[in-house]
């Protein structure tokens, strides 16, 4: 049983899925909004029974720290490096906020004193459980448990995003999770292969559509969104901004320290460039920006082609390397902390990030005040700082609509939704390409509208909703790829039989399952032990491996009587060791051999003697001897 | 399965190994010598075909790290000699191989005046067609053929290569370092069992003192240099090692609050040391962690080198490139530093024989630079070994870690690597070769059989596997045994696996289980040669010593017949010598307290040639023993 995404958005559909496949049966079981306590839902799941967690994006492991820190979970939990080190930072965002006033060192604080507060965990927690991620990369075959592999393909959401492929005897289930088709943002393009190869599909989320906009007209609308090209949502933001910075004013840009905001400040740096404008200062209020930012210029490889490229060049993937240097661009954790720092005036961009309504509030009121307090004559001379436009990019339109309302500002808001996330109109698109599918689960609301297309499609589509367990039962009757030691096949096949009743160990290594020959046990981890199955195998092994046949046993006492000291001793010389003829005790001779790591002194009586001083030794001179004796 | 050493056997320079496994041909490294100036310098492609058509013969071409001794020969190979297929590399080595070549073509081509070297054109078109490896990511360079990258440490974006074709596998290590160093974490594989493990042994001889203590040595001689107000001159290459020295002086020069001023040579720094740090993921933990506040990277004591101030007065500290001192900036300016005793050359890196810096380095007091030039070396010769390369400890560490079937060794001296061969094979028991340039190696792969597993089997043998761990709350499943019925496959039909219930047991009676012990019995009879002929007897002998009085020896000989509780053996029959042992029939183990020749008792092991199995099988017994 695994959990694929642990997400708990403030007031966004959770993604919290499972699927046991030891029942050969996948649950879909997403926490629903009108819950007031996570903890209930939680509780349902009985997590010592849950083997391993996948995180596809940083923005849905919310719940993981609560999870692993206070279930009785103790799988591992895989996730891309950028999803660590961005979850890390988004998990902090998320707790500093929530702590608001009581910003005071929760680190330590009991679980009760943190539940009294609202909260599931500490920073502490957030910290133990980001340490127990295990790093993984795009298309690496990890297997959590044995028989089972998993990996993950770039899904282009955000960076570091993937969508997870859980493969059981080969038959692999694709979770698609926040995906997106474009391609003219930072993150690493959308990796189509992942539809391709797998038999179950399993879309784990997609856009949905407020309740009250089921009306054809609304439909009609979102379809214009995402028609819209995403790049052209970006340069009417950008325009927006540019114009306002244009004219002396100050932006404020709600939107997350990562994610789409630095495309836009990077179009809009850009662009002020290319427009030979006064570079604005940039000013980030967020405890975690200077991470966020900073991480993107490491994570070259995670980036889309051509910010990639930017690295063999080498030059900074982002601008804010540029900008820093120019010192344009400054952090500030809070509105208390700007208050204390002294920025350069002039034209501002702000970016703070939605949660932060406080600060939002503040620059709204203050900027507003100074526009009232502008006379008309500054503002035809363009001397005041009158003119400022505030810019929202939220693709959810529900939360960017309160956000408005709060706000209460008037025409120098602009939001743009610039809409990432699947659609049903992508999941048709995706479906279309699915060559090889036999189920495909999809969220309620899209079953709805795909339903009577259903009959189109070869294979059988399912829906789920919000805790509600959906069972679909996998074609898994098949037989299980399997490595056979040779040796068995071959004995056998030497018996002359086509069946013979076997006994073997299974082996999981590398993701592979070996069948092997029993007394292999005999010496534990000692390769030595696995060559020693049979003679024939040996001696194709130590001999240099040119010929399998010539094994030593088949000399005779008869061909070593033919062998002089002297005779022997050149042609060891031959084979590149330094070996002489010495005498050795009761008037017989020997021939002694140096190796490196010890000596050997090989008498050549009736029966030969080879004494070696230790054991590395005798390997060499074995060798050799064999060699020598072989060729003779 | 079929290795091939076009470079680097039995020799360091030009690492160029072409390995053939399961049908397909991987060439692993494509590097130049930089102790020859003539065709030499280039491995010899013409092994691999005389047609000039490479495409249809090597399958991949995969670089593991950007040192020019291992892809120096890329661009001659893909744009001179027509090679068109897929080239691998990581991304810090298809970002900074570029740079190397580049600045070794200008040296060859713009100062040497040499023709008929690749130009910088072919350099780029040899670049564009890498495609990057990533770390741990599966690349499958056809439907069969997989490639997958490890940490190799060794220098930044250093990899590992692991690749699998059917059933036969193979572990190219590259250049690798088993200790973290300041910038660099260690090398890491996981246990992939490969077929053949071909494995570098640079320094396969040597167990260096830690790390720690080199790094205080360095210090010290460059502090007491500056002291006395000499000159360090240290030659080394533009990245890599550098970076690592620049760290430690800079943090040194913080904490001593030294003023001596410190410059870099080459002009690519401030661009060397931005690779490093667009690519931090790829150094250590420590570095990634503290990136955001200090970049270490960002150097502050380190400035440009300027050429007039080589004749400056006063102390000073330089890096130089390149660290063979064979050409460029360094030997400029040993030409002019070395006849001055009060002045120091740190030699941190190896040099391959023939050039300048391995003659000075083996204490050669007039070195010739050509026909016209000679310097009298008076300075004080200093070689710390900070070169990243595993030694011997670290190399088998990371034979234990991969457990290959056979190992392949590279990239050494000769000498040398007939003792690491002999230690291998003694401590692990499998096959060890130590191929030269050209020579063909076949090595048997015990192929495995493709079959199919039937579903019911593999439940019931995992439920009763699942039962037992509970019961015993041992850790995960990793294997378990198995018991079915084989039915062998024919022509197309793969071989199966079955549950005894889904076998019609109606159809053919089924025989009895084929044990281990049965088989080898029969094969024990086969090996009796010809009629009436007596086998030859030859008898080996082997010593160990080892430390303890009598009590700990018979208890030795006690656990030895319990390791190997299959093999008959004469424990406690013969009540007159307690201290000797006869195991299966004749192999002997007999303790020998000590003498007065030897001071530590000693174990004797004794086996007749045809009992080298069991043989080996007590001695590795006696090595985890003892």
């Amino acid at each position: 049983m695994f959990i694929v995404d642990c997400g708990w958005p403030a007031d966004d559909d959770a993604d919290d899925m499972y699927a046991d496949i030891g029942k050969q049966q996948q649950q879909r079981r997403p926490n629903g909004k009108l819950l007031q306590n996570p903890r209930d839902v939680l509780g349902t799941i009985n997590w010592a029974r849950v083997d391993f967690i996948l995180i596809s994006n940083y923005e849905q492991m919310r719940l993981l720290p609560y999870i692993t820190e206070y279930t009785e979970f103790s799988g591992p939990v895989y996730a891309t490096e950028p999803t660590k080190v961005y979850g890390k930072c988004v998990l902090e965002e998320a707790l500093y906020v929530a702590q608001g006033a009581l910003r005071d060192d929760t680190a330590g604080s009991s679980t009760r004193m943190l539940a009294q507060r609202g909260l599931l965990y500490s920073s502490r927690d957030i910290v133990a459980a980001m340490e127990k991620i295990t790093d993984v990369r795009h298309n690496e075959m990890i297997s959590p448990v044995p028989f089972v592999q998993v990996y993950t393909r770039s899904s282009g959401y955000c960076i570091g995003a993937g969508n997870w492929t859980v493969e059981y005897k080969g038959h692999r289930t694709a979770f698609i999770s926040t995906s997106t088709f474009v391609s003219c943002l930072h993150p690493q393009e959308w990796d189509i292969s992942i539809l391709r190869e797998a038999q179950a599909l399993v879309f784990c989320d997609a856009v949905d559509p407020a309740p009250s906009s089921v009306g054809s007209s609304e439909i009609g609308d979102e379809g214009a969104w995402q028609s819209a090209h995403v790049s052209q949502l970006l340069n009417q933001l950008c325009s927006t901004a540019i114009s306002t910075l244009k004219q002396r004013g100050r932006v404020l840009l709600v939107g997350e320290p990562y994610g789409v905001t630095q495309d836009i400040v990077q179009l809009v740096s850009e662009n002020i460039v290319a427009l030979n404008l006064p570079q604005p200062q940039f000013v980030f209020v967020s405890p975690i920006a200077e991470h966020t930012l900073q991480y993107g210029n490491i994570m070259g490889e995670w980036l889309c082609e051509s910010k990639h490229a930017l690295l063999y060049l080498p030059e900074y993937p982002f601008s804010d390397k540029e900008l820093r240097k120019k010192g344009h661009l400054h952090f500030v954790s809070s509105l208390a902390d700007l208050a204390t720092k002294n920025l350069p005036q002039g034209n501002w961009f702000v970016v703070v990030p939605p949660s932060d309504t406080e600060t939002l509030n503040h620059f709204v009121r203050q900027w507003q005040q100074d526009a009232q307090r502008c006379s008309s004559a500054d503002m035809a001379s363009g001397t005041g700082m009158a003119k400022f436009s505030v810019l929202i990019h939220d693709d959810d339109t529900a939360r960017a609509q309160r956000l408005v309302n709060r706000l209460s500002v008037g025409p120098e808001i602009t939001y743009v939704p610039v809409a990432r996330r699947f659609t049903f109109h992508s999941i048709e698109q995706c479906l279309a390409a699915a060559e090889r599918a036999h189920h495909v689960l999809v969220p309620s609301h899209v079953y709805a509208r795909l339903e009577t297309k259903a009959g189109r499609y070869e294979f059988r589509m399912f829906e789920f909703s919000h805790l509600q367990a959906t069972t679909v039962d996998l074609d898994t009757d098949r037989h299980l790829p399997l490595d056979i030691q040779s040796e068995m096949t071959r004995r056998v096949r030497e018996g002359g039989k086509q069946h013979a009743l076997v006994e073997g160990k299974l082996s999981l290594s590398a993701g592979r399952i070996r069948l092997e020959c029993l007394d292999e046990d005999a010496a534990p981890g000692e390769p030595a032990a696995e060559a020693a199955k049979s003679k024939t195998e040996i001696g194709s092994r130590y001999n240099l491996a040119t010929t399998g046949s010539a094994n030593t046993p088949s000399l005779t006492q008869r061909d070593l009587a033919r062998w002089t000291p002297e005779k022997l001793a050149d042609e060891l010389n031959g084979v590149g060791l330094k070996a002489s003829v010495v005498s050795a005790a009761a008037g017989s001779r020997a021939v002694r051999v140096v190796v490196p790591g010890g000596s050997a002194t090989i008498h050549l009586d009736n029966e030969w003697l080879v004494d070696c001083s230790s054991s590395s030794a005798h390997w060499t001179v074995m060798t050799s001897l064999r060699q020598v004796l072989k060729a003779a | 399965m079929k290795v091939v050493p076009l470079g680097a056997g039995q020799d360091v320079g030009r690492s160029c190994v072409l390995v053939t496994l399961g049908g397909k041909t991987i060439m692993f490294d494509c590097g130049m010598h930089m102790g020859y100036n003539d065709e030499r310098r280039f491995p010899d492609f013409n092994y691999i075909t005389t047609s000039g058509d490479f495409t249809s013969r090597i399958d991949a071409v995969v670089i593991t790290h950007f040192h020019l001794d291992h892809c120096g020969a890329l661009p001659h190979f893909t744009e001179q000699r027509g090679y068109d297929g897929p080239i691998y590399m990581t991304p810090p080595t298809k970002a900074i191989c570029p740079l190397l070549l580049e600045d070794y073509r200008k040296i060859t081509v713009e100062r040497k005046g040499e023709t008929g070297f690749f130009t910088s054109q072919h350099i780029k078109d040899c670049m564009k067609k890498v495609v990057p490896l990533h770390l741990h990511e599966t690349v499958w360079v056809d439907d069969e053929l997989e490639l997958r990258a490890y940490y190799a440490g060794h220098v930044l974006g250093a990899a590992m290569v692991y690749a699998r074709c059917g059933n036969e596998s193979v572990v190219y290590t590259g250049d690798y370092n088993m200790t973290p160093d300041r910038h660099l974490g260690a090398a890491w594989i996981d246990k992939v069992r490969p077929s053949v493990l071909i494995t570098e042994t640079t320094y396969g001889t040597t167990i260096r003192d830690s790390k720690r203590s080199r790094e205080r040595d360095f210090l010290e001689k460059v502090h007491s240099c500056v002291l006395r107000g000499g000159k360090v001159l240290i030659p080394c290459f533009a990245l890599g090692r550098a970076q690592e020295l620049c760290i430690l002086i800079e943090s040194y020069w913080e904490r001593m609050g030294l003023t001596v001023p410190v410059y870099f040579s080459a002009g690519l720094t401030e661009k060397a040391n931005r690779y490093y740090k667009l690519f931090i993921n790829w150094t250590n933990q420590k570095v990634k962690e503290s990136f955001v506040d200090r970049n270490p990277f960002d150097f502050k004591y380190i400035k440009a080198w300027n050429r007039d101030y080589v004749d400056l007065p006063g102390p000073m500290v330089l890096f130089a490139t390149p660290g063979m001192l064979h050409i460029g900036t360094s030997l400029e300016v040993f030409k002019k530093w070395a006849p001055d005793e009060r002045n120091m050359l740190i030699m941190p890196g190896y040099c391959v024989a023939g050039t300048i810096g391995a003659k000075v380095l083996g204490g050669a007091k007039v070195v010739e630079l050509d026909q016209y030039t000679q310097v009298h070396v008076n300075i004080d010769v200093q070689n710390l070994s900070f070169s990243a390369h595993a030694d011997a400890k670290g190399i088998m560490e990371l034979i234990r870690q991969a457990a290959p079937r056979n190992v392949v060794l590279v990239h050494g001296e000769k000498s040398r690597m007939s003792y690491l061969k002999s230690k291998i094979m003694g401590e692990f028991g499998c096959p060890c070769y130590d191929p030269a340039n050209g020579e063909m190696l076949e090595i048997e792969t015990g192929k495995d059989v493709r079959a199919l597993m039937s579903d019911q089997l593999f439940q019931t043998a995992w439920a009763g596997e699942q039962r037992r761990r509970e019961e015993a709350a041992v850790g995960p499943i990793t294997e378990m045994p198995v018991k079915g019925v084989l039915l062998l496959g024919e022509g197309k039909r793969l071989t199966r696996l079955l549950d005894p219930s889904e076998f019609d047991l109606d159809d053919v009676p089924v025989v009895a289980p084929t044990s281990a012990s049965g088989g080898s019995g029969e094969e024990g009879a086969s090996l009796v040669p010809g009629e009436g002929e007596e086998p030859a007897k030859v008898r080996f002998s082997t010593r160990k010593l080892f430390e303890g009085d009598e009590s700990t020896v018979q208890s030795l000989l006690n656990s030895i017949c319990q390791m190997l509780p299959d093999t008959p053996n004469s424990l406690g029959d013969q009540q007159g010598e307690p201290l000797k042992v006869v195991l299966g029939g004749s192999v002997e183990v007999c303790a020998s307290l000590g003498s007065e020749d030897v001071a530590m008792p000693s174990l004797l092991i004794s086996w007749p040639w045809s009992e080298e199995v069991l043989a080996s099988r007590v001695l590795s017994v006696v090595n985890q023993i003892i």
